[in-house]
Formats: structure tokens, sequence, C-alpha cells
């Protein structure tokens, strides 16, 4: 199915978005928008970063 | 000759000229944020298909694909293909790492993956995505996109997008709050939708928009 995002992402779009189509792709991005945030507050993504961190000091100090 | 390369604009672009430093360091982690969630849903949907849903070890290999990326050991190259499929290679050559410590029957499978992942020619297979995976990379290329944004544009643009769109603030209160005229938070909003468009114009989102799923 085609989304107002299609035409944002079409290089041969030169037509502005209309009111309707910039609300739906606004809509679109919100939800992306909100779920990546909900997913940063984590604490899960929080104790990986920690995870990565340790393992590039640990690669650091042994290099 | 260029004299000087241009300077890589979007989250993507400056992956592919990933070196090692802060810059780096700081790239990893913008796109680790970003990028988590389908790399989390991808090593968890390989580690299945061989009965493997140990939370601990999706973590491992997760944490071993970005420890790659930040250490910029296994630099992006486009003419191999799509970021997405390189990628995916990635993460499967991580998963069936892990897979070889587990179980021996891994061990001829490997040698195979990294033979394709450090060969600067070889081009990549495209990736075969899950829905689930497919609607997470579709969020995570919205979000940088949205990220990029960001960098291109004042603080205060952002801000005024972000309040009314993002988080539903009504324009008025925006204006009010920030002490500017009313049309300047609808100029903020249009400025900034007309720079999506521009930035989604790129080639590098080109890529990865158009011919796969997520179109």
């Amino acid at each position: 199915m085609k989304t107002t995002w299609d035409k944002i992402f079409d290089p041969h779009s030169s037509a502005p978005l209309t009111s309707e189509e910039e609300e739906q792709s606004l809509e679109e991005l919100l939800l992306a928008y909100r779920e990546n945030e909900a997913l940063l507050s984590a604490p899960e993504h929080q104790r990986l970063v920690d995870i990565i961190e340790e393992r590039l000091l640990r690669e650091e100090l042994t290099e | 000759m260029a004299l000087f390369q241009d300077t890589p604009v979007t989250l993507l672009s400056r992956l592919e000229k990933c070196e090692e430093g802060p810059g780096h360091q700081k790239t990893w982690r913008v796109f680790f944020d970003l990028y988590h969630r389908p790399v989390r849903i991808a090593v968890a949907t390989i580690l299945e298909r061989h009965q493997q849903s140990d939370e601990t070890l999706i973590d491992d290999v997760v944490a071993d694909v970005f420890v790659a990326f930040a250490k910029a050991k296994f630099s992006y190259n486009p003419d191999r293909g799509k970021f997405r499929n390189y990628l995916w290679q990635l993460i499967t050559w991580k998963a069936m790492r892990a897979l070889r410590n587990l179980n021996h029957h891994f061990r001829e499978v490997e040698p195979l993956l990294l033979a394709e992942l450090v060969d600067p020619n070889a081009p990549m297979p495209d990736a075969r995505l899950t829905l689930p995976e497919i609607a997470a990379c579709r969020v995570a290329l919205l979000c940088s996109l949205m990220e990029d944004v960001r960098s291109q544009v004042g603080p205060q643009t952002f801000l005024i997008f972000e309040l009314t769109k993002l988080r539903g603030v009504p324009p008025e209160e925006v204006a009010l709050e920030l002490g500017v005229k009313r049309n300047v938070v609808d100029n903020a909003v249009r400025r900034i939708m007309l720079k999506l468009k521009e930035l989604a114009l790129k080639p590098e989102y080109q890529r990865e928009y158009h011919e796969n799923h997520l179109g």
C-alpha cells in the first residue's frame, strides 16, 4: 500500500504535500519517534550501552 | 579531483566514512539509539531459527554487532549494496559465530560468511526480512531522517517542530512560550517538512527506502 512517505521519498514528485498528506506523514513520524523514545528510556537499552562501552574499553586496553 | 570532500550530512553517509576517533564514537551511539531495535529483532529471529532464545545470548550478539561498528572494523561500502543488506550480513555473521560457540556444526559456515563480508568486491545478497524486521527498519529509517533534520536546522526551528508536531503542544502555546509570533511557528514546521523531503532525496535514503518491502 502506498503511503504519503512514498511521495516524500519519490524523486519524481515535485508537487508539495497537501495538508492532509502532511498530517498523515507527521502521524507516522510521530509514531516512529514515540516508539524509539520509549525504547531509549528502557533500562535494557542503557544496560546494552554499558556492555558495549565496557567491551570497547577492554579492547582498547588490550590493543 | 575535489580538494575537499563533501561533509557527510546523513547518519548513513557518516557510517560509510567511519573512522576511529571521537567523531565515530558519537556516530556509533546515535546509530545504536536508532538501529538497536531492528538489530535485536534480526538477531533474535536468526537465533530462534536454531532453537536459541536466551536473552543473554541475544544481548551478547547485539553488543557484538555494535562493537564491530564502534571499532570501525567493517566500513560500509555502498558500492556493494544497500546498508540494510550489509547490516543483515554482519548480524548473520555475528549470530552464526555465537551459534558456532554453542554447536560445532556451524564451524564450516562462518568462513564463507566472513569472506563475503570482508571482500570489498563481493555484492551483498538481499536481506530476506521478516515483517517485524521490516517494520523496525522503517521506524529506524524515519527516526534517522528526523535525526538528520535535527542536525541541519537551527535549535529553535527543531524545538518548535518537536513541541507542536511531535509532542502535540498547541501552536499558540508554543509561540507564547518561546516569545515568537504565530507565523514563526508555522514557518518552522514548513521548513522542517521541506528539509525532510530534501534529505529523503539523498542517494543513501533513496537506496534504503526503495526496492524493498519498506516502500
